[in-house]
């Protein structure tokens, strides 16, 4: 399922607007955390260790993002280009893949169309865009390019993982 | 006479380091001002090299950093800059350049500030 949570849930854009510094909702990264601290200690019986792919080419928001995704316990694996994240997920066990979408060499739809070519393991990957341009003609070329979801730059935490666990539980409920 | 507008939103920054924690703000802001610099120089030579996508790419890049920390007037600038540049072949960046980097120093000047009184 393609969402786009800043765009298609005006609770929680008017929730942004309108919050005071530091009183956002942290039900969803608390929840993250959690679920992340049970599936490390092998409460389902699988030990599985989260891994997510960072491709973003600004130094600034990858440290960012890198700090938001690392407070939760998860392991990021940065990239600063598609044409490296995409050999990274050749290489690597990966999760889920962050792609900002405007970098060098290889763009984030390039990147999504070639990780969706990929064997059975890596085409299925959890794929979320992450751009400063929002518009209806960017949402149509993420999902034609098969991502599965959009975050609005500038990120906030609680949208980042409300983000990863609506592509969490999809997954889970596929496996 | 009307006060400049800030360079940098108060609220943008003050959620910035509610999410990470504030422990984190002052290097990831030198990550900033450090990628802002460098994005500028790299804009001003595209600009007298004639090249119009290189200035785009850097004007998006830092359009998107300086929504991260707040920096409103950066953002404004690199759009126009990335609008103008990506829609026609040559370069056009007028006088925003010089604005930007009269930006980014109000920015770094009101992000020391904060630094210090935070």
């Amino acid at each position: 399922m393609f969402s786009n949570q800043s765009v298609r849930d005006p609770e929680r854009k008017l929730r942004r607007f309108a919050a005071a510094p530091g009183s956002q909702n942290d039900t969803n990264f608390d929840n993250l955390r959690r679920w992340i601290v049970a599936r490390q200690s092998g409460e389902t019986g699988k030990g599985l260790c989260w891994r997510v792919l960072l491709a973003e080419d600004d130094p600034a928001n990858r440290a960012v993002l890198r700090n938001l995704l690392e407070q939760s316990g998860i392991t990021v694996t940065e990239a600063v280009n598609g044409r490296e994240a995409v050999r990274l997920i050749e290489e690597t066990d990966i999760d889920l893949v962050l792609l900002d979408i405007n970098m060098p060499e290889m763009d984030g739809l390039s990147a999504a169309r070639a990780i969706r070519r990929m064997g059975a393991g890596k085409a299925g990957l959890p794929l979320i865009a992450v751009t400063s341009d929002v518009n209806d003609a960017a949402l149509s070329d993420m999902q034609a390019a098969g991502f599965n979801g959009c975050l609005e730059k500038p990120v906030r935490r609680d949208d980042l993982f409300a983000s990863i666990l609506q592509v969490l539980s999809g997954r889970l409920a596929a496996e | 006479m009307a006060s400049e507008p800030p360079a940098i939103d108060p609220t943008t920054l003050a959620e910035l380091a509610a999410d990470t924690g504030p422990a984190v703000i002052p290097d990831l802001i030198k990550v900033f001002l450090e990628t802002a610099h460098a994005r500028i120089g790299r804009m001003a030579a595209a600009v007298a090299a004639g090249n119009g996508p290189a200035v785009a790419a850097e004007a998006h890049a830092l359009k998107s950093s300086a929504a991260t920390f707040g920096a409103a007037e950066i953002r404004y600038l690199c759009a126009e800059l990335e609008r103008t540049c990506k829609a026609s072949l040559a370069v056009n960046a007028g006088g925003n350049l010089a604005r930007l980097e009269q930006a980014l120093a109000a920015a770094e000047r009101e992000l020391a500030d904060y630094l210090k009184t935070r």
